[in-house]
Parts: structure tokens; sequence; C-alpha cells
């Protein structure tokens, strides 16, 4: 079976670069038959490819510690539900997982435009297939995953227990299905430079492309924050780590785009930016993975320090240049169909709301490069910390934030001053009064007051849109309330699907604010039956109690919390042992209520009995992750496809569903 | 150029401005000089009293952990070179002898590392040490 996968891995390379080269033979040529073909390569190579990822799962549940790679990743104590996380546990096993899902889109994006975009095809098939074959070459050359140890061990070092999370189960996946995901409208953006079809046709075609990943992204950085918050006990969620950094800022760009497009889409403009946004956020996942394993930047994130760096340098040298040059050859045909017309409108809040995206992104990559900037500059090697990354990124984050209950609001072409009093009195009211009862129940914290009341009124803008859309639908349609809610987001999804992803972003920066500004972290010493107040919490310790299981010693701390006196939970912070990987691990207590968590972990313990905990207590941490559930929702209402959509894509300049539900 | 696009560049290149201030201000602010064990410990003088963030693994030496006051004492070394830590907080999981540790802090007065932040290197799905067969 390892023969096998290595094989596949390799027809699969072969395979790729036949499809490159008959693509553009194909094209330049004219001769269709020889595209078809190479089209029909790329379903080759992910089929090839899914026959590696099957031979490697194949070698991990039947324990074959011949292959180093299952050595390293996991053993025989291991549940089945980690022996399968374990194929992407380890540095060779994630890239299989990163070009299988890479080779999944792109079988998906050439089986959907068989009959569509076709003089798109030819250049986004060899895009594609490049991309395929930087980790194909590593794969084969120099991490391969089903290389073989000279004697097999009779057990494998197993999964370090701290990946034995669910959450880490579904994280990398995510992240991959993520920054894959890009490549597919990159290819697209390359066809259309290539090709010199230029309408919007190409943007309309990869709008899900776009969404898609960017949902997988947005879900695999939420998820990565929580694996970090629940279980490696530091109580917080995000710390500005250079792999942290990596996720986020293809994320940036893309966001960036995802809004930008709309002004291409409606009114032809910003051609030359959004291509430039599309290549950018591609780059800058290559990047991002170039960054997490190269080992360049060093980072909690334990990198393998591998030759992989030069791999990933060299690629994104050529595809870049590549991607520019053509960007710039076409720079005359890409001129906008209009002008702005006014500073207050829409466009230009969109701009604005660009300018800010692309700011932040620099800004984090200013800062995670910062070292190898500084050594080159003045030979020293500088790291900026976490307060360089808040101090930059809360007023520009907060500023975006306001944007985006500033900008729905704006009309389109020219906004006036009549339109701006009936459209912002009451949430500025709202926002105020707001302000006003948290500054009187003893909120002092000026960046919380100012986070909370853009907060408030951004909440309340999407609320009186929702409000407007809905009795506008009932004022023509009739029926209830609801009917005309259900309606309104059913005609509408990418529109109040936005709208739903902007709530779920003003629930996150509620949780943001409050863990942040109001955390409160004590360290405490305890007897066995000894008591003490956190916060509002009374937490007493009253004994250890062990546990012996297969894999692993348990110690835990039974601790009693109440409030005010009355009894709230028994929490227990535990302490384990796995035998396996000769590890300790701190598995944290939490009780997670709307108004806080509360989170304990045990530092350590005396023979005596005595111990020492750490105490979090985050408020409002919860919004965080509800906020991510409703971004999660809202983009699944934007992507689900509208009910006689093809009829409704029409020539530019017509009529969208937006403008139509503008009017009424 | 109308007078619209007046305004609104005059507009973005505030946005900018205050961008690149942010970034320059926050830069200033909160830098430490990053380093390696032979690094730091060719200028242990000279760093005194600065932000420093240095890497490197757990030696061999004794390791104290004090539970009580969570007050963790050992060495970090890479090569010949070594430092003495002293890191007043919880013990991370992965911290034991051989690990690889950054720490920030500054040096203190008997050449001591005071570290205010210890990490451990995270296990992540990165395997650290391929098995030697």
């Amino acid at each position: 079976m390892n023969d096998v996968g290595g094989a596949a891995l390799q027809f699969a390379f072969v395979a790729a670069l036949y499809a490159i080269a008959t693509a553009l033979i194909g094209v330049r040529t004219g001769r269709q038959e020889l595209i078809r073909s190479a089209e029909r390569a790329t379903f080759g190579v992910f089929a090839l490819v899914s026959v590696a990822m099957i031979a490697l799962l194949f070698a991990i549940l039947t324990h074959d510690f011949r292959v180093q790679y299952v050595t390293s990743v996991s053993n025989l104590s291991m549940p089945i539900f980690y022996l399968i996380a374990s194929l992407w546990g380890g540095q060779e096993g994630s890239m299989l997982l990163w070009l299988w899902v890479l080779t999944l889109y792109g079988a998906i994006a050439v089986a959907q435009n068989l009959h569509r975009n076709r003089e798109l095809m030819p250049y986004v098939v060899p895009t594609l297939m490049a991309t395929s074959i930087l980790f194909l070459a590593i794969l084969i050359f120099a991490e391969n995953p089903f290389h073989e140890l000279a004697q097999a061990p009779l057990d494998g070092q197993g999964l370090n227990p701290l990946l034995q999370n669910p959450l880490m189960v579904i994280h990398p996946p995510n992240l991959y299905l993520g920054f894959v995901g890009f490549a597919v409208p990159f290819s697209f953006a390359i066809g259309a430079l290539a090709s010199g079809r230029l309408d919007s046709q190409w943007i309309r075609s990869i709008r899900r492309w776009t969404l898609i990943p960017w949902l997988f992204l947005t879900v695999g950085i939420l998820l990565g924050g929580q694996w970090a918050y629940v279980e490696l006990g530091w109580g917080g969620y995000w710390a500005w780590d250079p792999v942290e950094n990596a996720s986020l800022l293809p994320w940036l760009t893309a966001t960036a785009f995802l809004h930008s497009v709309m002004i291409q889409e409606k009114k032809g403009m910003l051609k030359v930016w959004n291509m430039s946004l599309v290549i950018l956020t591609y780059g800058l996942s290559i990047f991002g993975t170039f960054l997490t394993r190269s080992g360049v930047i060093s980072s909690v994130h334990a990198f393998a320090e591998s030759s992989l760096g030069v791999y990933f340098l060299i690629y994104l040298a050529i595809a870049l240049t590549i991607a520019v040059a053509l960007l710039v050859w076409r720079l005359p045909e890409l001129r906008s169909d209009h002008r702005l017309e006014s500073v207050l409108s829409r466009e230009s809040s969109f701009l604005f709301n660009n300018l800010f995206f692309v700011g932040i992104m620099f800004s984090v990559l200013w800062g995670t490069m910062f070292p190898i900037i500084s050594e080159a500059v003045r030979g020293v090697k500088i790291s900026v910390a976490a307060p360089f990354f808040n101090q930059v990124n809360v007023p520009l984050g907060l500023a975006l934030l306001l944007l985006s209950g500033v900008c729905p609001l704006i009309a389109w072409r020219r906004g006036s001053v009549r339109n701006f009093q009936r459209n912002f009195l009451n949430p500025l009211v709202v926002s105020l009064l707001g302000v006003a009862v948290l500054y009187g129940s003893g909120i002092r914290h000026v960046v919380a007051l100012i986070s909370l009341s853009i907060c408030l009124f951004t909440f309340s803008t999407i609320v009186l849109e929702f409000y407007r859309g809905t009795r506008a639908r009932r004022a023509s349609t009739g029926g209830t309330a609801w009917q005309a809610f259900f309606s309104l987001m059913t005609r509408n999804r990418r529109r109040y699907g936005g709208y739903t992803i902007h709530f779920g972003v003003v629930l996150i920066f509620v949780g943001i604010t409050g863990s942040s500004a109001y955390k409160i972290e004590r360290d405490i010493v305890l007897d066995p039956m000894e008591q003490t107040t956190v916060g509002d919490f009374a937490l007493r310790y009253e004994t250890l109690e062990s546990d012996l299981q297969p894999t692993h010693e348990s110690i835990r701390a039974r601790v009693e919390v109440s409030r005010n006196g009355r009894y709230v939970t028994t929490l227990f912070p535990e302490r384990r042992f796995y035998f396996a990987q000769n590890q300790p691990t701190t598995e944290v207590a939490l009780r997670t209520s709307l108004l806080e968590d509360l989170y304990i972990i045990l530092a350590g313990f005396e023979p005596s009995g005595t111990a020492t905990f750490k105490v979090f207590v985050n408020p409002l941490m919860v919004w965080l992750w509800l906020g991510g559930l409703v971004m999660i929702i809202g983009t699944l209402i934007a992507i689900w496809p509208e009910r006689g959509q093809s009829a409704r894509i029409g020539a530019p300049g017509t009529p969208t569903t937006e403008t139509a539900a503008e009017q009424g | 150029m109308s007078k619209q696009h007046v305004k609104l560049s005059i507009g973005a290149a505030i946005v900018v401005a205050s961008m690149v201030y942010l970034m320059f201000s926050g830069a200033t602010g909160s830098t430490m000089y990053y380093m390696t064990v032979p690094e730091l410990h060719q200028q242990v003088a000279a760093m005194q009293g600065e932000a420093i963030r240095v890497s490197g693994k757990v030696t061999a030496d004794p390791i104290h952990w004090d539970v009580r006051n969570l007050q963790l004492t050992f060495t970090m070394g890479e090569g010949e070179a070594s430092v003495p830590v002293s890191y007043k907080g919880v013990k991370p999981d992965m911290f034991q002898i051989g690990a690889d540790v950054i720490v920030e802090g500054q040096i203190g007065q008997d050449g001591t590392l005071i570290a205010s932040h210890l990490m451990t290197s995270c296990p992540s799905k990165y395997e650290e040490e391929k098995p030697t067969s």
C-alpha cells in the first residue's frame, strides 16, 4: 500500500505537468481536444492524490509502524477518531491534505465549467495544476509521507495529547479548505488576464468560490482561537503569534475583496484593485503556508525547521511575477466604466472599507515580519509584541465596525444631508443612550465605552435595515410581518446574509471588548476546604481526587463555586499525565454564561493537598463564539443559490435585487 | 481631477497617514530585542534593563518549581551558552528538560533573566523531532 501511495503521487506529478502542457498547447493551436484532455487530467490528478490519501489512512489504521509518519503521529492505544485525525496531525500528512483539498477544488471547478468560461479554462487549469505541482514536489522530494524506517518500532509515539481535542481535529482541515480555496479565484483571475476576457463574467463565476473558502477560513480561525482557549490554559484566544497572523492575512484581503467586488459588479469600477486583491490573497495564503512551515520566524507553535521554505519562496516569486506581469499588460483594458460622484456615497465608503482592511493586513504583516525587516535594516533582530498589534488594530478595527454600520445607510452615487438625518438619527440616539446607561452602571474604560457604542450603533443600523425592508415587503405583498421578513431574506440572500454577517461581527466585538477590558486574572493558593473570592465568585477548594485511566493518570481538584451566597456549580480543574507521550496536560474547568466565563486551571499541588490555581473571569466571552456562529449562518444565507438566479444575471447595469430593494 | 476626487484623496491620505503613524508609534513602543541564548551571552551587560525576547532550550540543570508561590527557576541554553531564568506564573504543560522555550523579560542585577512571559513551543500540528532509525 505504501508503494502504491508513493507511486500515486509521482503519477499525479506527471499528470499535472501533462495538464499544464496540453492546456497551453491547446490554446495556442486552437485544438479543443487538447484542452479537454488537460481537463480530464485534472480529474486524474485528483483521483491519484485521493489514492495517496487512502494509502496513508490505511497505513495509519493498520498501525504500519514501518512508515515513519505513522510512527510519529499515532500509536496502538489511540481511538479511531484521533487515528483519522492523525492523517493531518503531522507535517507530511497535513501537506497531503492541503494538496488533496486543492485537487478536489480544482476538479470541481473544472467540472462546473465544462460548458462555461471556455476562454478562461485553458489558463485556469495550468494555474491550478502549478499550485498542485508545488505540493507534489514537496511531498515527493522533501517530505515523503510514505518514507519507511529501516526497522519498525513496536508502537508509535502517538498524537500529542494537546491535539487530542475535537476542535483540533476539525480546525486544520477548515484552515486548509480556506487557504487552498483561494487558488480557484486566483486561477480565474489569471484566466481572465491571460485570455483578455476581462468583463465581469469571471467575477460572477468566482463569487461563491471566494465566499466558500472565506467561510472555511473564518471557521478555521475561530476554531483555532477556541482550541487555544479551552486547551492551552492561558485564558486567552489570540496572541498575535506568527502562525495566527498567517491565517489572518489572506482573510483580511479576501474580506476586502468580498466587499469591493460588489462595486465592480454594480458599477464596473475598481477592476485593477479587485484583480490585485485576488492575487494578493492567493499570495498571502501561500506565504502563510510558507511562514508556518519554514521556521523562518520563530513562533510558539513548533515549526518543523525544514528546507521547505525554499520551495515556497521560489514558487511564490514565479507565481507573483507572472500574475503582476499579466496585470500590468492588461492595465489599459481594466479602466473603470464609471467615476466616483461623491465622497458621501456608498462607493466611497466601500473604498474606505478596503483601505482599512488592507491597512490592517499591512500592519499585521509588518509586525509579523518585523524581526526579519529589522535584522536586514539594522542588523539586530527586534520583535514586536502583542501591544503593537493591539495599538494599531484596535482603532482600525473599530473604524471598520463603524463603517459597516454607516455603509448600508449611505445611498449609492451620492448621499445627502437629509438622507443622513433620516438614516442616522435613530442609531445615533440608541448608541448614545446605551453609552449613558453603561456609564451609569459604572463602566469607565474609555476604549470599552467607545467600542460598545459603535457596536450599538452598527447593531441598530442593521436592525433598521431589516425593519425597513420587512415593512416595504409587507406593504407590497401583504401577509404577516414574519412572512414578509422571510420573503425579504430569501429574495435578497446576498444582501441580508451580509447584514447577518455584520451582526455576527458586532457580537464578536462585544465579546472581545468584554473579555479584554474587564478580564480578571488571579493566582491563588488554597489549602483543602479553604475559600477565596475572585470577582463576584466565591471559590471553595474542597479536595483533590485522582483517577487512573489506561492512557493517563488524572488528578483533579473539586472546587465549589457560589455567588452572593448561592451555590452556582462545582468545577473540576484537572491535570493529566499521559504515559505514552510522557507529558502532563492541563484540563481547564470552564463555566460559561452569557455574562462571563469562569475559567480555572490547576497549576500545581503539594503532597499536603495544598493546590495552586490560576483563575480567570472573562466577561462576555461567549458572545465571541456566538458571533462566529452568526457569521457562519449569515455566510450560508449569502451562499445559498437564489431562486431564478440565472434569470437575474444580466448584462451589467440591469437593476439588481439590491437596487430594486432600495427603490422599495 | 474633480472636486470630489480631491476630497476623496484628502480623506484617503488622512486615513493612510494615521495608519502609518499608528504602525510606527506602535512599533517603537513595544519592541523587544530578539535573540538566542548565545547572542544574549555575548552582551548580557549591554542588555541590562532592555526588553528582550530570548529563545533557547531548557537545560538539564535543576528546575525549581515552587507551587505555592508559582515561582519557576531554571536554566535555558543553547550550545555552550546558558542563562538562569526566573519566572513567576504557571508552569506550561510542555515545559520539561530539552523543551524549546521563548522567554520575554529583562536581565536583572545578578544576570538572571526575569521573565514576564514564558512560552513553550506549542505542539501544534508539526512534530518536533523525527524518530531516528
